[in-house]
């Protein structure tokens, strides 16, 4: 089967800027697929190029087997967008909104006004659907550009920061929506900031710096791209590091001291190495305090913005 | 395009502030400059007759209307734009060519009604003669033609302003020279020096010209009025083909 989407040596540039510098990548059919990456980096661009917006410099995009560069039209209907600011009628109520959307999909009215009342009652929008626009909270609105976005069925969906200003409780029900949908075969097009989020919904993510994409695979495989596991000890008494080089020398293990008695273990996994540093320490030093931590894309985002950008990123 | 139309009629025919603002405005307009300047001019003579200010200044109230249309349409257009709100409709099923058109339907509409309104307090109250039909058609298609005309360039000037403030400058530099320089409020047959040339080329004096004849009954309807009001659609449904054609998808 075709991927849904295909992106292949995309190149834009404003003025003298390249903001994209011949990115690729492709998308699979019910793949939630995310553009991570700093302020900036090229995430919005992309997905307008993607969405027929924005003309690209070079390069070609096939979004649902349509050449987007050259017949942008065509795929007007076909997708659904969550775009990052708010496109909502100020002066319409929230139920208003809906209508006005779904009249614009041409969907038949009855079916629309059933569709509308799930909706209102799925993202939970039901007590404000009578509220002005304009007078909804920045979370509320945001909330009702995604219940928008699913008001009509389609294959693929394009979010910019769908979550952004929605509460942590909201934020986990959309999640699972999202979830889904996905399993019903709709393919998610995701850009974020939000390590969590991309880590929930994706199946591959793609670090995307200075309009480069540094990396792209499953959140798994990035993460093991880090140094691993972080085991942070803290013994009852202090240990100098001559001590623990000599307690630690047979073992071969990384370590760092830390302030307060504390020792950080370096590995790519919880393995024997590490159960026997653990229980060495604990035989001579007495352990007061541990904390595993397993490796986050927050590690792999601040790898890759020291090697792509520089120290600042980090 | 239906979609556009329903939003319109909404706005509306259903906030009570937007109501208020559609109806309570043009009796303000009535009240104030209909009562100050009929005092200052009480007679007016048009053709070989003499006719009440008030009833001299009804048909240039409803050319008033008419023109209005630029103001709102350029705001709510470039509210539209500002709000992503086209940009929106653009990723819908629905053609941008049909938020065009379901907006100059929908300004149609909400200006007939409106002028239909002001049409029956002019006749109740103030005891306004009732035209023959042909010259109600004559009204009808007049200011279908000023509605177009006004729509259009409220349109393209709200998709190209980008900010507020220029958009405030557009308004108050277009609404206050255009109507104090046309025939609206008062005769302007003895305007002096330059103005006169101003007078003579802005499409308000001509559409109230049409429009006073019309409504008033003076048989001899300005036929080079006509011509002009005419060549300017022209040039302003030709721009607008040509904007819309040049209006892309891509709108950045």
């Amino acid at each position: 089967m075709s991927p849904i989407i295909e992106v292949e040596k995309l190149h834009k540039s404003y003025n003298d800027k390249e903001v994209l510098q011949g990115i690729n990548f492709t998308v699979e059919r019910a793949q939630c697929f995310c553009l991570l990456g700093p302020n900036g980096a090229g995430k919005t661009t992309t997905l307008k190029i993607l969405t027929g917006f924005l003309h690209a410099d070079l390069g070609q995009v096939t979004v649902l087997g349509i050449d987007v560069l050259k017949k942008p039209q065509w795929l007007k209907g076909k997708i659904n967008i969550i775009s990052q600011h708010p496109t909502l009628d100020p002066f319409l109520t929230v139920e208003e909104n809906l209508l006005f959307y779904g009249m614009l999909q041409k969907i038949r009215y009855n079916k629309l006004r059933e569709r509308i009342n799930e909706i209102l009652r799925i993202f939970e929008i039901e007590n404000i659907k009578d509220r002005i626009t304009f007078h909804c909270s920045g979370g509320e609105q945001q909330r009702l550009m995604v219940a928008r976005a699913f008001l009509k069925p389609s294959e693929a969906i394009f979010m910019d920061e769908p979550t952004s200003g929605i509460d942590i409780m909201m934020k986990n029900k959309l999640w699972t929506y999202f979830k889904e949908r996905k399993k019903t075969g709709m393919t998610i097009f995701l850009n974020t900031h939000d390590l969590n989020e991309a880590e929930i919904l994706s199946d591959r993510i793609a670090f995307i710096f200075n309009g480069k994409i540094v990396a792209i695979d499953t959140p798994a495989r990035l993460k093991k791209m880090t140094e691993g596991v972080r085991v942070r000890v803290t013994l009852e008494k202090p240990i100098n590091e001559d001590n623990m080089f000599n307690c630690l020398k047979s073992l071969n293990i990384a370590f760092i001291l830390n302030e307060n008695s504390g020792v950080e273990l370096i590995a790519k996994e919880i393995n024997e190495q590490v159960i026997s540093t653990i229980n060495l320490l604990a035989r001579n030093y007495k352990i007061k305090f541990l904390d595993i931590q397993q490796p986050s894309l927050n590690d792999v985002f601040n790898k890759l913005g020291v090697q792509n950008v520089g120290n600042n990123m980090a | 395009m239906w979609a556009i139309i329903w939003r319109e009629i909404r706005l509306h025919y259903t906030k009570i502030y937007w109501l208020i603002s559609n109806f309570a405005s043009p009796l303000f307009y009535l009240l104030f400059f209909g009562l100050l300047f009929s005092h200052a001019i009480p007679r007016v003579t048009l053709g070989n007759k003499n006719y009440q200010y008030l009833h001299f200044f009804i048909p240039g109230l409803i050319v008033m209307q008419s023109f209005f249309v630029l103001s709102y349409t350029l705001a709510l257009v470039n509210l539209d734009r500002r709000t992503r709100i086209i940009e929106m409709i653009q990723s819908t099923s629905t053609h941008f060519h049909e938020y065009f058109w379901g907006r100059i339907a929908g300004v149609q509409i909400l200006i007939f009604i409106k002028i239909l309104f002001l049409w029956f307090v002019a006749v109740i109250f103030l005891k306004f003669n009732t035209t023959p039909i042909i010259y109600l058609l004559l009204v009808g298609l007049t200011l279908f033609i000023s509605n177009f005309i006004w729509f259009n360039l409220g349109f393209i000037l709200g998709l190209l302003i980008k900010t507020e403030d220029i958009r405030d400058i557009v308004i108050q530099l277009s609404t206050l020279p255009l109507t104090f320089l046309s025939n609206i409020y008062y005769p302007v047959n003895n305007a002096p020096g330059f103005l006169k040339y101003i007078i003579v080329i802005n499409p308000l004096t001509h559409t109230t010209n049409l429009i006073r004849h019309a409504l008033l009954g003076i048989k001899t309807i300005s036929f080079s009025s006509a011509v002009i009001l005419f060549i300017y659609f022209l040039i302003i449904l030709c721009l607008t083909l040509f904007f819309l054609r040049k209006w892309p998808i891509h709108n950045e």
